[in-house]
């Protein structure tokens, strides 16, 4: 079998990567797997997701606005294209930008589209990129509600909780009103 | 640089830890990155350079780095940074890609920080054996003091903003690196691993040809990091790991109870081939140290289990090129791992 990558060399690494039941495997010979790093045991290597994103992306939707072929470019420069070609976003704002064609992507990789878990003790403004940040959320009045709802569905209070869930509809609205000025 | 370093064995590797016979070292690491500022792979110089400052400010004065130093990368000479890489204090795209880009890593090795890699920040830690709460509990810890001095891309709805949205969320990616000749050898290892796969799970491991032997080291690491806690992600790859221990004891029990003449045949040809060796290359070292490790944990053969996983440390082509202090190509490089590997096993 000939090296996936030089194709002059015989293989002699095989890596194989199962993701969610699907199999892909590489070959290489010595010469590549040593200078690929191969020969580490940690192979945290983006290129696996980078293929796998962008097949998930190739069945993605067009972008808003993208619809008659027109190309979105976010501020930092990152285009739609970019998007779709590398499956990389090219600045914290992208998530903005292409939010519409982001959120299934996300939904399909991961375990749904909401994030549960750490939250910083600073949240930045949404703002222009390269311009440095003054105006910070205290984000413990949204992770407070957010626990005490958690608590009353737990607790089954359903009552309480639809009341909680409309205040921090509310609260999450405001600051998402807030980040767009 | 870094000679001395590469004369020892990193801690992760060669410290006993809970499981450690079977779960050679856990990890953990999160994808961080400053706001206000395009990912790494969308960013001038100017931008990089600034970035880079902004970081190595907030990282020096840290405790968990004290003693240490930033180190910047562009000016690291290549050897240097494949022998960081086979230390796993960093990626493969970090050693190779021309950013400006750093990395710095506190005395004991077990944690680092790499800046301006795929994200800004990839803060990591490593300890020896199955300790993936203890490892997360620290590094959360870092994380919390860094956040006081960078404002973190975050978004109320969808977590840490990362380069790729693979890592968006919690940013965590929680592994474990195990050794299962047993299962390996008893050829269970592909339905395990197909299993631990339908449970959301990445496996990597890698194989050699030609060989009866595989190379039975494994990673397994979660693949979601949206829409899980932390501390659910990291119990689920500690559920499995738990359990891999127990299949592989189980699986190491049957051989011996069952087929002891071939198991224990393996292990000795295995010893002799290291001890008289005059070429070997690095994937047949593992394999047949391998064996040695499995030899060394049932108690068949007397050598401190720490000469092993030294040798799996040293045998990799940037640590031989440190250690005889030049530059080798493939040949040289297999002629000199012999001559090592005899030497520590003399």
């Amino acid at each position: 079998m000939q090296c996936d990558n030089c194709h002059e060399h015989e293989a002699t690494v095989h890596l194989q990567q199962i993701v969610n039941g699907q199999s892909s495997e590489i070959n290489l010979c010595d010469k590549c797997a040593q200078a690929k790093g191969m020969i580490s045991f940690s192979m945290d290597k983006p290129s696996f997701f980078g293929n796998l994103l962008s097949g998930f992306m190739e069945e993605g939707k067009a972008e808003p606005g993208e619809d008659e072929g027109v190309k979105v470019t976010c501020q930092c420069g990152w285009t739609s294209e970019d998007f779709r070609k590398s499956g990389f976003l090219g600045c914290p704002l992208c998530y903005y930008t292409y939010k519409k064609s982001l959120i299934p992507i996300l939904k399909r990789i991961h375990s749904g589209n909401r994030h549960t878990g750490k939250v910083p003790a600073k949240i930045p403004v949404k703002q222009k990129v390269n311009k440095k940040v003054t105006k910070v959320y205290d984000p413990s009045e949204i992770t407070k509600m957010r626990a005490k709802l958690d608590l009353a569905v737990g607790e089954e209070r359903y009552e309480d909780a639809a009341k909680l869930r409309d205040q921090l509809k509310r609260l999450e609205k405001k600051i998402y009103k807030d980040m767009l000025t | 640089m870094f000679e001395e370093l590469a004369k020892s064995t990193s801690k992760w590797l060669s410290e006993p830890g809970p499981d450690s016979e079977i779960v050679v070292s856990s990890r953990v690491r999160l994808a961080r990155n400053v706001n206000g500022f395009p990912f790494p792979h969308n960013m001038n110089e100017k931008d990089a350079e600034e970035l880079v400052g902004v970081i190595k400010n907030a990282v020096n004065k840290n405790k968990i780095f004290k003693g240490s130093k930033v180190i910047d990368l562009p000016a690291l000479p290549e050897l240097d940074r494949i022998v960081l890489l086979e230390r796993h204090i960093m990626s493969y795209d970090h050693v190779i890609n021309d950013r400006k880009r750093a990395v710095i890593f506190s005395k004991d090795e077990q944690t680092s920080i790499m800046i301006n890699e795929e994200d800004h920040l990839r803060l990591q830690m490593i300890l020896s054996g199955l300790r993936l709460e203890e490892v997360y509990k620290t590094l959360d810890k870092l994380d919390t003091d860094l956040e006081k001095k960078i404002t973190y891309a975050f978004d109320i709805d969808v977590g840490y903003l990362t380069a790729c949205p693979t890592n968006t969320g919690t940013g965590i990616r929680a592994s474990v690196m195990v050794h299962l000749p047993g299962l390996v050898i008893s050829k269970e290892i592909g339905k395990i691993l197909n299993n631990i796969s339908q449970l959301g799970l990445v496996t990597r491991g890698f194989y050699g040809e030609g060989l009866d032997i595989k190379t039975p080291f494994f990673q397994i690491s979660n693949q979601v990091s949206l829409g899980r806690t932390e501390k659910v992600i990291i119990s689920e790859v500690n559920k499995v790991a738990l359990q891999l221990v127990d299949y592989e004891k189980k699986a190491r029990e049957a051989l011996f109870k069952n087929s002891r003449a071939k198991v224990e045949d393996n292990i000795w040809r295995a010893y002799g081939i290291l001890k008289n060796v005059r070429s070997i290359n690095f994937e047949e070292a593992v394999s047949l140290l391998s064996s040695l490790r499995l030899g060394v944990e049932s108690g068949l053969i007397k050598t401190d289990p720490k000469k092993v996983n030294e040798l799996l440390m040293i045998s990799q082509p940037g640590h031989i090129q440190k250690l005889f202090s030049m530059e080798m190509n493939d040949a040289e490089r297999d002629i000199k791992r012999a001559e090592l590997i005899r030497k520590r096993l003399a």
